[in-house]
């Protein structure tokens, strides 16, 4: 099986909203879409679901043009919805048998999830009566009870409790053991990291960074320095070329143009007989490579 | 398929509607409300009017004085005319009192009257009589009309008796007189086919308008609940917009019509079970035996008669089919004007133009049946141009053809005429519905206004 995104455009007049953005998922996993606010990831999530046509490109799924109508696909949209009026076991019945499921086989899907997320109590109560990270847990079973190939989640750990949060987490996680095809947006660049394999960083509805994450950092090297020791090494820093780009209780920050430019710092640390209490060379993070290229594309 | 998944809308939209507690409680509310009022109609003349009962083919007056003390000044009634009038049911009754004495007791007894009779005279010639009738204040108003108007008739009977006029031609002189104009060419109406002709288009249309109007403001908000919880963006992965708008449209269309029909059989059920009341007894009887009604008893059968033989099965599955192209048109407007909001509190402007359109087809449909007054006064079948012109505008035709079709004022191919344009209207409307809502339906952030619609419906 697999997804792939083909060129694909999108205008609104003058307003290009998706610029042609191409990515393939071969295999299973979680895909990260990211982005600020107004990148364009909605829009393109829109477009691979079929709500939005696009202008140009195309979107197969196993070398078919893809319709989610047509397909077994789960959605958390970013914006949750449920009617408030109508109780949650019939509004659920009710999109999983748009999904094609039999009632009894989707009371039997449900009745796994309520358990599974901890939300028996509710299957009779109104959306209106439920609390936000209850109503968040229903729309996740929503998307996964029909139990899709490809899961599309906008958003899925936004406005929830550390708790919750973790059960999501564990519920993603028994997704990608399943071997389903996840595409994942979030602004939360830990949890991106934490499951995603390959990424796209889009901005201004252009693709500004893709390809898997690993290799990715592997690209950048190890580039961040952080040294926390007793005593001032500003000197010693700006003798080594380097320019501090955080200062915290936590250390002093550096962006190093080689391993050996680091090196040199902690080389002569130990030459001044300075106390050393923490000496970290490492890859930037997801966060710290999407500020760099979003930050810098918007500079621009 | 654009279409596929619409059944499944359909019939969620269908069982969660009639599951909602408003519709239950609106429904129960309306249904009694036209139990009452049709049982009403029997029930409540008959109490307002102190229940007139024909009783071995005399007709008495329950409420009517219990005692009346007539005052012959002029000695014009025989005994004979006493005896009609008791036989009229006129409590006839003696006394000894003075004409002042009664006067002074009227006013503190009860439930009793006096009829005072004297001659007009001019220059010593008699010209005419004065009938007054005293009565006691808690006498029921209308008895007291009803004995009054017996002894005028009764002493109008004696004067021509006395001026030597026979009985069989004072009868040929109280033979019933109908007047009409009539223009050359249309069918004539006798006054109760004429006030048929002129009321059931009034009440029809505006039966109509709530139905079709109010049902389509329901798909409108449906949408605009499911656009503004956020509920069509997970609908969209499963059904395309036209399946979620067709679903809607045919689920409140159902509703709407089992709806009518329900209230229908309530207020048919309600009158028959109270005909024997009242005037639905006496219509039944009427249609019963129109053979054996004479003056306006048979005007009104015939104008009855003449109004339910005009529908014939075809006219009435045409009213169905007008039923659901009107709510059609409406229905699918309105689910365009319920997919342009963003947020609940724009419906009502995003409505507007509906509710303009709405109105203006109700109008049409109605004040030309008003202002046609000279239809119902004159007896005469005529339709006026206006009227026609709400026969075939699409806008109107909905609440006027029903109309037209149940009373025989459009003959069959011009209805089928005027459905066919509403048809084509219908199909140009789902096919700009079929083209913007996709676009619109996602759209978050201002209002989208009917320009603009109507722009995006025209661009290539």
């Amino acid at each position: 099986m697999s997804l792939k995104v083909d060129s694909i455009v999108k205008k609104y007049g003058e307003y290009t909203a998706v610029n042609n953005m191409s990515f393939e998922m071969t295999k299973p996993g979680v895909f990260a879409l990211l982005g600020t606010n107004g990148a364009g990831k909605t829009t393109t999530i829109r477009i691979i679901l079929g709500m939005l046509s696009s202008d140009s490109g195309s979107v197969t799924w196993n070398g078919k043009s893809f319709l989610a109508a047509n397909e077994p696909i789960g959605y958390l949209a970013e914006e949750r919805g449920l009617y408030p009026k109508y109780k949650i076991m019939d509004q659920l019945i009710y999109f999983a048998s748009l999904k094609g499921m039999k009632r009894p086989e989707a009371i039997k899907a449900l009745d796994y999830w309520f358990d599974r997320l901890n939300v028996n109590e509710y299957r009779n109560k109104r959306a209106e009566q439920l609390s936000k990270g209850n109503q968040q847990k229903i729309q996740l079973i929503a998307a996964l009870a029909p139990n899709p190939e490809l899961i599309i989640l906008d958003e899925p750990l936004s406005g929830l409790d550390p708790v919750n949060a973790e059960l999501f987490k564990t519920v993603i996680r028994e997704e990608i053991k399943k071997d389903k095809f996840i595409i994942m947006s979030s602004h939360q660049m830990p949890t991106i990291e934490e499951f995603c394999s390959d990424i796209v960083i889009m901005n201004k509805g252009n693709t500004v960074l893709h390809g898997n994450l690993n290799e990715i950092k592997k690209g950048y090297g190890r580039v961040k320095l952080t040294v926390k020791c007793e005593g001032d090494i500003t000197s010693l820093a700006a003798q080594c070329g380097l320019i501090a780009t955080e200062d915290t209780p936590n250390g002093v920050s550096y962006n190093v143009s080689s391993e050996q430019q680091a090196h040199s710092l902690l080389n002569k640390i130990m030459e001044q007989g300075l106390p050393l209490i923490r000496y970290e060379l490492r890859e930037p993070t997801l966060n710290e490579i999407f500020i760099e290229k979003v930050g810098a594309d918007n500079e621009n | 398929m654009k279409t596929k998944g619409w059944q499944k809308v359909f019939t969620f939209t269908l069982i969660q509607h009639i599951k909602t507690k408003s519709f239950i409680i609106g429904t129960i509310i309306v249904c009694l409300l036209v139990a009452l009022l049709t049982a009403g109609i029997n029930i409540l003349p008959g109490l307002l009017s102190g229940e007139e009962e024909v009783i071995g083919g005399e007709t008495t007056t329950q409420s009517s004085p219990d005692a009346v003390y007539i005052y012959d000044n002029c000695g014009i009634f025989l005994d004979e005319d006493i005896a009609s009038l008791t036989a009229m049911g006129v409590k006839i009754a003696q006394t000894e009192l003075s004409a002042d004495d009664m006067l002074d007791k009227l006013i503190t007894s009860s439930n009793e009257a006096m009829i005072s009779i004297s001659e007009i005279t001019s220059e010593n010639i008699v010209v005419g009589y004065n009938v007054k009738t005293y009565y006691a204040p808690d006498t029921d108003s209308e008895a007291v009309d009803y004995i009054s108007m017996a002894a005028s008739q009764m002493v109008d009977y004696r004067n021509m008796m006395n001026a030597g006029v026979s009985a069989e031609n004072y009868a040929a002189t109280q033979r019933y007189v109908s007047t009409s104009k009539i223009t050359a060419g249309t069918d004539e109406w006798n006054i109760f086919e004429s006030a048929i002709n002129y009321f059931v288009p009034i009440v029809v249309s505006l039966v109509l308008f709530m139905l079709i109007f109010v049902y389509g403001q329901t798909v409108a908000q449906s949408i605009a609940t499911e656009k503004t919880s956020r509920v069509m963006e997970l609908l969209l992965t499963s059904v395309r917009p036209l399946a979620v708008v067709i679903g809607k449209v045919m689920a409140m269309g159902i509703i709407s019509l089992a709806q009518f029909i329900l209230i229908g059989v309530v207020g048919a059920v309600s009158f028959m079970a109270t005909a024997s009341f009242g005037i639905g007894g006496e219509i039944m009887d009427m249609l019963n035996s129109t053979e054996a009604l004479t003056g306006e008893g048979a005007e009104i059968a015939e104008a009855i008669g003449n109004t339910l033989g005009s529908i014939s099965p075809l006219s009435i599955v045409l009213i169905f089919v007008i039923f659901i192209l009107g709510f059609l048109f409406y229905a699918l407007i309105a689910a365009l004007a319920g997919a342009s909001v963003s947020r609940m509190e724009d419906l009502a402007q995003a409505m507007q133009p509906l509710s303009f359109l709405g109105v203006v087809g109700m109008y049409l449909a109605y004040f030309p049946v008003i202002f046609n007054i000279d239809s119902m006064e004159s007896g005469a079948a005529t339709v006026n141009p206006v009227q026609i012109f709400s026969y075939y505008c699409p806008v109107s035709s909905p609440f006027a053809l029903p109309s037209a079709l149940l009373l025989g004022t459009m003959d069959m191919v011009q209805c089928i005429i005027a459905v066919l344009i509403l048809a084509v209207f219908v199909v140009l409307i789902a096919m700009v519905v079929a083209k913007v809502y996709e676009m619109i339906i996602l759209h978050n952030g201002n209002l989208i206004k009917f320009k603009d619609i109507i722009r995006m419906a025209t661009r290539k």
